[in-house]
């Protein structure tokens, strides 16, 4: 099997996957009991604190209903709603009164900017951190149960913790991250605004990495432990190589699962991602869903969800290239697809 | 492997008795909280904001309620919650990876697929619409009694999170089924059923109670985190309250036992279950061991 081929197909699966998910969360709305959907479109259509008549209400029903285009058959609204979709329309927010497209790129941008670097610089660190554990009894000893709490933390309550503690009582950081502390930066990157960046940016960005290092480590020591064992490093230590060349190998192998694991992860740090913005004030998506959860505001709530799907499913994507230039086996087309 | 033998092993296992006594305390707590404390979850109290006291051992939060009460409460919803998630996601794993690793085939393809799909799409995505559509109830639409949303809310994350259970098992099933005995055994002329039941099943026992230690502890995870994001069983779910105490600047004012208690609480549980099953595995699976 070519590379080529190798490539389309996992293009293919993704695609697969984000239609059968996204036709999942349209039928999820469509049935949901009390129609938030049409709740949500007469929403839009109102002023708010104004009391209306009984007439003015079926009119507005009406209308929400046709712009949904309810009165189509069941088939034909799905289509409708895969044409907007495609065509970047994603519907109406009460909450920012804006319509959600734009709004989320907004946010998109400013929780890359927050959970790209957390998901890489944790990779990195559990990486190293779990392979040390594995080789060395003592460390381990240590190690061990600290790196299972870390995981068995929710990421809001470490983002409470520090900012609580190293926001509040000793207030090396600021406890909250504005878009202005970040916009500031990007505008006129110089040391001065790097410094007001950073002073609000360490602590969201720890809680993230610190949780999901956790995770990292552990799964990498029992790898480790488990590639240690094998023969081939047996061999290597009894022709008299030194521990860390034996390491070395050991972990070139260990590490593929854990690349593969990485666009997975990437799913569940930014679930953690909406829980931290939310303790920080940040203004990514959290905010926005929590609003949005509460006051069932239903096509901000679709959207965040459907793009962001899409963006774990592409990192995912990502990740398998990656792992095409890592493992030799699937460039040359022995496995895979 | 004997009950005495493993027994023998883990004697020697500080760290599994240490996490075992956590646990069950942890259990015991929710199990005899209520007749402990005399508040009710939703009774507002004169006093706010009270540090711990004797009186109020987890102190008062800045709502009015006793925190101590809150978190045994909130910790039977949320125990509720995270066993019946484990129960359907190890009942479904187990079912599905016996059938894809025994029969393989279309059922094994289909297997794969859709915990290709679980995989990929973060779960709590999804729980958080049928938490918000569906549990909640809302404008026009009818709102489940509490019972009816903790088995949904349970059911939902259990739904969900069975997928890499059914790959581990169906991979340990498909190396039984081609073993000796399993032949002998379909030669002596055992229906296909029979074989699942009396020969492959008691191999993999050991395995799935470890499964179902882990995915209660995910499922706690989740179930928590849910309960932060506003998806809650009940209204006094453990951290129902934790946005609503933020947005009232209880970060900022210091009542710091309203939110950290309870978490300690949670996290310990968390944490002595995944160490649990370490310690099992390091006894089930003597090759972890090295030293």
């Amino acid at each position: 099997m070519s590379l080529l081929s190798y490539v389309l197909k996992r293009v293919a699966a993704y695609v697969i996957i984000f239609v059968a998910a996204t036709t999942f969360i349209w039928l999820l709305i469509r049935f949901a009991p009390g129609d938030p959907a049409l709740a949500s479109a007469m929403r839009v259509m109102m002023a708010p604190g104004v009391s209306y008549t009984k007439e003015q209400m079926e009119e507005f029903r009406r209308r929400a209903i046709e712009m949904l285009g309810w009165n189509l058959p069941l088939h034909e609204q799905y289509i409708l709603f895969w044409r907007k979709l495609l065509a970047g329309d994603l519907g109406y927010s009460t909450y920012y009164s804006a319509p959600v497209a734009p709004k989320i790129r907004e946010l998109l941008v400013r929780d890359l900017l927050l959970l790209s670097p957390a998901a890489v610089v944790s990779w990195f660190l559990g990486n190293w951190l779990g392979a040390w554990a594995a080789r060395y009894r003592k460390l381990d000893k240590v190690l061990l149960p600290l790196l299972y709490m870390l995981t068995s933390t929710p990421y809001f309550l470490l983002g409470l913790v520090l900012a609580y503690t190293l926001g509040v009582v000793y207030p090396v950081f600021k406890p909250t991250l504005t878009s202005s502390d970040i916009d500031l930066f990007l505008a006129a990157p110089s040391l001065e605004t790097f410094k007001r960046f950073l002073h609000a940016y360490t602590l969201p960005f720890l809680s993230l990495v610190l949780v999901s290092m956790g995770g990292w480590a552990s799964g990498m020591r029992s790898l480790m432990m488990y590639e240690l064992e094998t023969n081939y490093a047996r061999f290597l230590e009894t022709l008299g190589f030194s521990d860390r060349k034996v390491a070395g190998y050991a972990l070139r192998h260990a590490i593929n699962p854990q690349v593969t694991g990485l666009g997975i992860q990437f799913g569940t740090i930014i679930v953690g991602g909406i829980a931290i913005s939310s303790i920080f004030n940040y203004p990514g998506a959290g905010i926005g869903l929590i609003y949005a959860i509460n006051f069932r505001d239903v096509f901000l709530l679709q959207g965040i969800i459907i793009i962001y799907i899409a963006m774990v499913l592409v990192a995912c994507l990502v990740v398998d290239l990656v792992y095409v230039i890592i493992d030799p086996r699937v460039r040359l087309g022995m496995i895979g697809g | 492997m004997s009950t005495r033998r493993v027994f023998a092993l883990l004697r020697k296992k500080v760290s599994f008795w240490a996490c075992l006594a956590v646990l069950l305390s942890v259990l015991l707590l929710s199990g005899v909280g209520p007749w402990l404390t005399p508040y009710k979850p939703m009774q507002v109290l004169p006093v706010r904001a009270q540090p711990p006291s004797p009186e109020h051992p987890f102190g008062v939060d800045n709502l009015g309620y006793d925190v101590f009460s809150a978190t045994v409460y909130g910790l039977r919803v949320s125990l509720t919650v995270g066993l019946i998630a484990a129960i359907v996601a190890t009942f479904i794993g187990v079912t599905a990876g016996v059938l894809a690793g025994y029969y393989g085939g279309l059922i094994d393809y289909v297997m794969d697929g859709l915990a290709m799909f679980l995989l990929t799409i973060p779960s709590a995505f999804i729980l958080i619409m049928i938490g918000a559509f569906y549990a909640a109830g809302g404008e026009g639409g009818v709102a489940m009694s509490e019972f009816e949303r903790i088995l949904l809310l349970g059911v939902a994350v259990g739904a969900l999170s069975w997928h890499w259970t059914a790959r581990a098992v169906r991979s340990q099933v498909a190396a039984l089924k081609v073993s000796d005995y399993v032949y002998v055994s379909r030669l002596s002329g055992n229906s296909s059923l029979k074989v699942i039941i009396k020969d492959i099943l008691p191999n993999i026992g050991s395995y799935v109670v470890l499964v179902f230690v882990i995915q209660l502890a995910n499922a706690l995870g989740t179930v928590v985190t849910l309960e932060f994001l506003g998806i809650k069983a009940s209204e006094w779910s453990l951290f129902a309250r934790v946005m609503q105490w933020l947005q009232m600047g209880a970060l900022i004012a210091g009542v710091w036992w309203a939110w950290l208690l309870p978490g300690v609480v949670v996290v310990a549980l968390i944490t002595s279950l995944y160490l649990l099953v370490y310690s099992l595995e390091e006894v089930f699976n003597p090759r972890l061991v090295r030293w």
